[in-house]
């Protein structure tokens, strides 16, 4: 019975300490990282040097979230170009540039996406918030994806405050044959960092 | 007296082994969730409402032209 009881105690100090060295050198190598703070706390006048390593985090935000075209008849188109209703507002709240992609439920059964009913194109708020403004946005409405394969509106979406916002405009065109009632679509945008 | 004393420290061991183990699973799965960090949505919805047009007797879309003569 002694005898186990020393095996059984060696086999658990063993296990212990092998978890022990595969916790440590896994937290060490992910802290490595991240940076590290030094200094000469001995001196009599000491100096420091802090370095932090601000880590890259993708957080877009819509603030303006929701677009009502309010009664349309058949046939009829709107826009949101001419800020009537006001177009979506997305702001990179982040730490890093992004690409941001698009896609949508269809708005209207008598016309599937992608469709030239139901459009989409991006423009800058703030200016300077993309890198290229030609190159990097959708500058002519374009039809709207369907759910499963987005496209991209914005590439290059930059972070600093004031330069951090764009707008993403939608076009309706009511088909001929819609039938009557509230149409409503959601749409999704992706950021990836750039 | 002595296997008492055994019977503690096999205890012992058995809880620090279950710790380190509780540790690293939570260090390892924390550091692990940090590559959401990368992708994100958001959504929005646009909505609208869609009239009814007047329909004649037939069916049709339209209005109903009525033609009246007099004599």
């Amino acid at each position: 019975m002694g005898e186990i009881s020393e095996k059984l105690l060696i086999a658990l100090v063993i296990v212990a300490i092998g978890i022990s060295i595969f916790g440590t050198v896994s937290t060490v190598s992910k802290l490595s990282g991240l940076g590290s703070i030094t200094g000469q706390p001995f001196t009599s006048a000491p100096t420091g040097t802090a370095n932090v390593t601000v880590p890259e985090r993708t957080y877009i935000t819509l603030t303006m979230s929701s677009i009502d075209f309010g009664d349309l008849d058949p046939t009829v188109n709107n826009d949101t170009t001419d800020d009537s209703p006001a177009p979506f507002a997305l702001r990179n709240d982040g730490t890093v540039n992004v690409n941001v992609t698009i896609k949508a439920t269809d708005l209207f059964s008598d016309a599937a996406n992608p469709s030239s009913a139901y459009q989409f194109k991006s423009r800058v708020d703030e200016s300077g918030s993309v890198i290229n403004s030609t190159s990097d946005l959708v500058t002519s409405l374009t039809n709207m994806p369907n759910s499963t394969s987005a496209v991209s509106v914005v590439k290059r979406f930059k972070f600093p405050a004031a330069n951090d916002q764009v707008f993403i405009d939608i076009g309706v065109t009511v088909p001929a044959d819609e039938t009557a009632g509230v149409k409503s679509s959601t749409v999704t945008l992706t950021a990836i960092k750039a | 007296m002595k296997e008492r004393g055994n019977k503690t420290v096999t205890i012992l061991l058995a809880l620090l082994v279950l710790v380190s183990l509780v540790g690293t699973i939570t260090i390892i799965s924390e550091f692990s969730s940090s590559g959401d960090n990368f992708i994100q949505e958001v959504g929005g919805k646009v909505n609208l409402h869609v009239n009814p047009l007047p329909y004649d007797q037939n069916g049709k879309v339209g209005l109903t032209v009525v033609r009246v003569e007099t004599n």
